[in-house]
């Protein structure tokens, strides 16, 4: 293509004069960019400084633009591009940076091959000039300015705004206040300090909310009266309290050792042979529960079913038991958690019970009181009738109520029998009873003898701790929590997992129990529904201690064993359970029984299930009552309660009063207290 | 925009351009015509052409039978000149190629010794695997390759221009072979590899060399001084500082020591190009940006003809050689280095 011959070089000239204006401009930029972040960074000392020798802070916040443009244009000044270093700023290819990088130095040749380069380049500026663009080359610095502003800033504010007025209300040096004149107030111009008084903020008294009143409030407290229980595991051992093993050596059937616990489990009332009742338990029981029993597998009725059933139509009943679930309504009624009877027992034999229209209090996952509970089964009754097993025992806890006594421990001959399971009713929903039982069974066996010890709780005790396991209901398996027998029941329930009895956990359940087998049933408990009446025998054997020692503890329902008629000492441990309706019992012979357990609202108070805490937690101490106790008394009317030993008595009168006091709110909960 | 004129200077500027313009369209055609016999090869025949302009030899490495000697004879067909091959083997001697004095006896019966002119005495000589003679033998072209002239007998005989050495060396046989010395590697202008043509080439080929008739080439240049002309037009190419300052780095980066080698090549290399090695990279760079139409050399055309100008400059260490690290691996690392 022919060439313009016209003198080469202006057009590449006006071209980077341009040029260089442009990337001038950017540089500038640059270079205020890196000004701002180096004066932010290193003036962030300045208000410090302003503030201790009283300099004006607009005046130092006046410093930081001046610093920041003198700084940035000193830096623009070194960096000043000149008209041939323009092409360096350029953003253009290799060989077009090339091109003009020849033509810019044959500017102004002679040389024809110079000047033909030169236009060259002019001629491929002509058409794409527009398209260059300068180099963008950001200081790294850049990123940082804006954190570095607003670090700065938060200085200033907060030495400047705060620290300002501090020092000038303290009299400080106002070198260079530039709003202030003589004699004028310095913080009159500067309206932002009226705005930032210091002040000590004191924050008001916080409203307390009352704590709901539990029946063991004081547990925590030291030097509440119910902290100390005298019935704990250390007081129980025999040696300590010989009167309390003796007395629960008169209560059983007579027997010490081994004897069969006519108390509760295998009281008299109840017995039977071991063949017998396993034999009727599971028929009667299951019949009467209204559900298919006789198998364990399926067995479970509604729950809703076994709730209304009353007692008499339990196998328990026919023996003579106690109605426990009027025991229980009578508690639960009161009701909620803190239903406590007060004074005495009350009377009414009505089984209102655990209606599902009265939901236990007992918030899930929280464990409570056998009494508590107790309100919220009712049922407890099912229990027996649902294990096909036979043995079972009494479901009747339901609720917590159970307490031991109630149920059944009478089974086993052996002693096996315990029962504690009640958890049932803690359970309340009696969805889970299953897990309870195990526990409860164990407890008699191991118990048995041992733990009775106290006397009283011993079956409870026990109870609570192998019930643990059973309670696991969830499946959980049971490891019994309280070894002691203070965690009776109630303790163990787990909620939970309701629904379904967690057979698995039966069998560790059972596997606490101790081997014993003596048990002494304290107190024969007339409330065990015990069943099969295998007791009978067993008399001598181990009777439930679950039962007996602990009434209420265990609970029960009781569920036995049956093999072990004639107790063996550690014979069988068959468990039972009950709880609420639903449970798997586990009998000495290792059957497995399974009460569903009852669905929400289905029936009353086996409806719903709520964990109970562990006995040890919540039982009063100092009262001399035990968890177990507390079940126990809740379960009981008063003829009942007369009934009882005169010391077996006075425990439960002592933790009724326990909890009075406790229910009394403290200074804490009314607010009182600063 | 100022329009002032100069008219001797443009009188000038648009006869510079019409010699370029020309020495395209005859690079051009020079090489269409000897692609009409070669197939394939097009590099290899563009860098022929641009030695053979600027005044250089070449070194082409190849395995036999790739076409090298046909590229030469082709080449004299096509330039006009002047073509001699020579065989290179163990027993060759210098005299063989530079020639030798011979005692002669002239018609009056006395008798005197007169210079016969070798071989070397041609416009295009080939020397065919010159790596096959002794070093003996291989020096003696030294001075023939460099000052174009030939001193035997302390009479020192011009050689005919434009001037050539085209050698071939086969880079398989080792046996019974002598690597060429450093000083005259240097000489070399450029060091072509020849690569084995592709299927569609060997078809080509076939289809062309089987038959009766052969490709007939026309002249397309009248004389040597033609070429030499064009030469000279094309060294006149300026370069800018920054060009030339890329060139003297990329050599240094090929210098071990003595340069900026590029991170981790200090090892490969035993010793860098020579200066001779930056003459020719700017010489064939100015080629390259005359027959791209350009005025003005770039980077570009500096890194175009690095590797043809310093290949076989290089000298490579014992464990480059032994790990297989071939020259131009290293040139491209260089050029990465330095862009």
């Amino acid at each position: 293509m022919p060439m313009d011959y016209a003198e080469p070089g202006a057009d590449l000239l006006a071209f980077l004069r341009a040029r260089r204006r442009t990337i001038m401009a950017w540089v500038i930029l640059w270079q205020l960019c890196r000004a701002t972040f180096w004066v932010s960074v290193a003036g962030l000392p300045l208000p410090v400084l302003g503030r201790l020798i009283g300099i004006d802070p607009w005046f130092t916040l006046g410093v930081y633009p001046v610093l920041t443009l003198v700084l940035g244009l000193a830096l623009a000044f070194t960096q000043v591009v000149q008209v041939r270093q323009a092409l360096r700023e350029l953003d253009l290819a290799c060989d077009r940076h090339d091109l003009l990088t020849s033509a810019v130095e044959f500017l102004g040749a002679v040389e024809p091959f110079r000047r033909l380069a030169l236009r060259q380049a002019e001629r491929w500026l002509e058409n794409h000039a527009p398209d260059i663009r300068c180099l963008q080359r950001w200081p790294r610095e850049t990123r940082y300015v804006l954190p570095g502003v607003l670090l700065c800033l938060s200085v200033w504010g907060l030495c400047s705004l705060h620290g300002g007025s501090a020092v000038q209300a303290a009299g400080g040096l106002h070198l260079l206040s530039l709003a202030g004149k003589p004699g004028k107030d310095p913080t009159a111009s500067r309206p932002h300090n009226a705005l930032l008084p210091p002040v000590i903020s004191v924050r008001p008294p916080a409203a307390v909310a009352p704590l709901p009143p539990t029946p063991s409030p004081t547990l925590r407290d030291p030097q509440h009266p119910l902290a100390t229980d005298p019935l704990a595991p250390t007081a129980f051992s025999p040696t300590a309290e010989p009167e309390k093993a003796a007395a629960a050596t008169r209560d059983g059937t007579g027997s010490v050792d081994g004897s069969a616990d006519p108390g509760l489990a295998s009281t008299g009332q109840l017995d039977r042979t071991a063949a017998d009742s396993d034999a009727a338990a599971g028929g009667k029981v299951g019949q009467g529960a209204g559900s298919a029993q006789g198998d364990q597998s399926e067995g479970s009725p509604p729950v809703a079913a076994a709730a209304n059933v009353s007692p008499a139509a339990i196998g328990a009943e026919a023996h003579g038991l106690p109605r426990i679930s009027d025991a229980a309504s009578q508690v639960a009624a009161p009701g909620r958690n803190n239903a406590v009877p007060r004074g005495d027992p009350p009377q009414d034999s009505t089984p209102p019970v655990s209606d599902g229209a009265n939901p236990p209090i007992l918030p899930s996952g929280r464990q409570q009181h056998a009494g508590r509970q107790g309100a919220q089964h009712s049922g407890g009754q099912q229990a027996g009738g649902q294990q096909a097993g036979g043995q079972q025992a009494g479901g009747q806890q339901a609720g917590g109520q159970q307490a031991g006594g109630q149920q059944a421990g009478g089974q086993q001959p052996g002693g096996q029998q315990a029962g504690g399971q009640q958890a049932g009713g803690q359970q309340a929903g009696g969805q889970q009873a299953g897990g309870q039982q195990a526990g409860g069974q164990q407890a008699g066996g191991q118990q048995a003898g041992g733990q009775q010890a106290g006397g009283q709780q011993a079956g409870g005790q026990q109870a609570g701790g192998q019930q643990a396991g059973g309670q696991q209901a969830g499946g959980q398996s049971g490891r019994s929590q309280q070894p002691s027998g203070i965690g009776q029941n109630g303790a163990l329930v787990q909620s939970g997992n309701g629904q379904q009895p967690a057979a698995d956990g039966l069998p560790d359940g059972t596997g606490l129990g101790q081997p014993s087998g003596t048990a002494n049933s304290a107190f024969p408990d007339p409330m065990a529904l015990s069943q099969n009446g295998s007791q009978a025998n067993g008399a001598g054997q181990s009777g439930n201690p679950g039962q007996g020692s602990s009434p209420g503890s265990d609970s029960g329902m009781a569920v036995q064993g049956n093999s072990n008629a004639n107790g063996a000492p550690g014979g069988g441990r068959g468990v039972g359970h009950v709880a609420g309706g639903g449970g798997t019992a586990v009998n000495s012979n290792g059957l497995i029984t399974r009460i569903q357990a009852p669905r929400v609202g289905q029936s009353a108070g086996s409806t719903e299930v709520h964990q109970v805490r562990a006995p040890q937690d919540h039982a009063p101490r100092g009262t001399g009552a035990t968890a177990a106790g507390a079940y126990e008394a809740v379960e009981l009317n008063k003829d009942e309660l007369e009934a009882l030993p005169p010391k077996r008595r006075a425990v439960i009168l002592r933790y009724f009063q326990a909890l009075r006091e406790a229910s009394t709110p403290s200074p804490i909960e009314k607010g009182t207290e600063p | 925009m100022t329009t002032i004129r100069d008219p001797r200077g443009t009188d000038v500027e648009r006869a510079v351009e019409a010699g370029l313009s020309e020495f395209r369209n005859t690079f051009t055609q020079l090489q269409t015509q000897i692609q009409r016999v070669i197939v394939g090869q097009d590099t290899i025949v563009h860098h022929v052409l641009m030695a053979i302009f600027l005044g250089g030899h070449v070194l082409l490495e190849g395995v036999p039978g790739l076409g090298k000697t046909l590229l030469m004879t082709t080449l004299g067909d096509t330039l006009a000149l002047q073509v001699k091959r020579v065989q290179f083997t163990p027993d060759l001697m210098p005299a063989d190629i530079l020639g030798t004095r011979v005692l002669q006896q002239d018609a009056g019966g006395a008798v005197k010794f007169e210079f016969e002119r070798g071989p070397v005495f041609t416009q295009i000589m080939l020397a065919d695997e010159i790596n096959r003679a002794t070093p003996k033998t291989q020096s003696a072209l030294l001075e023939a390759m460099q000052e174009r002239r030939v001193t035997i007998a302390g009479v020192s005989h011009r050689l005919p221009e434009p001037f050539m050495v085209m050698a071939t060396q086969n880079p398989l046989e080792s046996e019974g072979t002598y690597p060429l010395p450093e000083a005259q590697l240097d000489r070399f202008f450029f060091k072509l590899l020849v690569r084995f043509p592709t299927q569609l080439e060997l078809v080509e080929i076939m289809k062309r060399t089987t038959g009766n008739s052969g490709a007939a080439v026309q002249p397309s240049i009248n004389s040597g001084a033609q070429i030499i002309s064009w030469g000279r037009l094309v060294r006149q190419v300026p370069l800018a500082t920054p060009i030339l300052d890329y060139g003297a780095r990329l050599l240094l980066a090929t210098h071990p020591k003595e340069g900026p080698a590029a991170q981790g090549l200090s090892k490969w290399l035993r010793c860098g190009a020579s200066p001779r090695g930056l003459q020719a990279m700017v010489l064939a760079a100015k080629a390259r940006a005359v027959l791209a139409g350009r005025f003005a050399v770039s980077r570009e055309d500096i890194a175009a003809v690095a590797k043809p100008c310093l290949r076989h400059r290089l000298l490579l260490t014992f464990e480059a050689e032994a790990e297989g690290v071939r020259p131009d691996q290293i040139i491209d690392q260089i050029i990465e280095a330095l862009r």
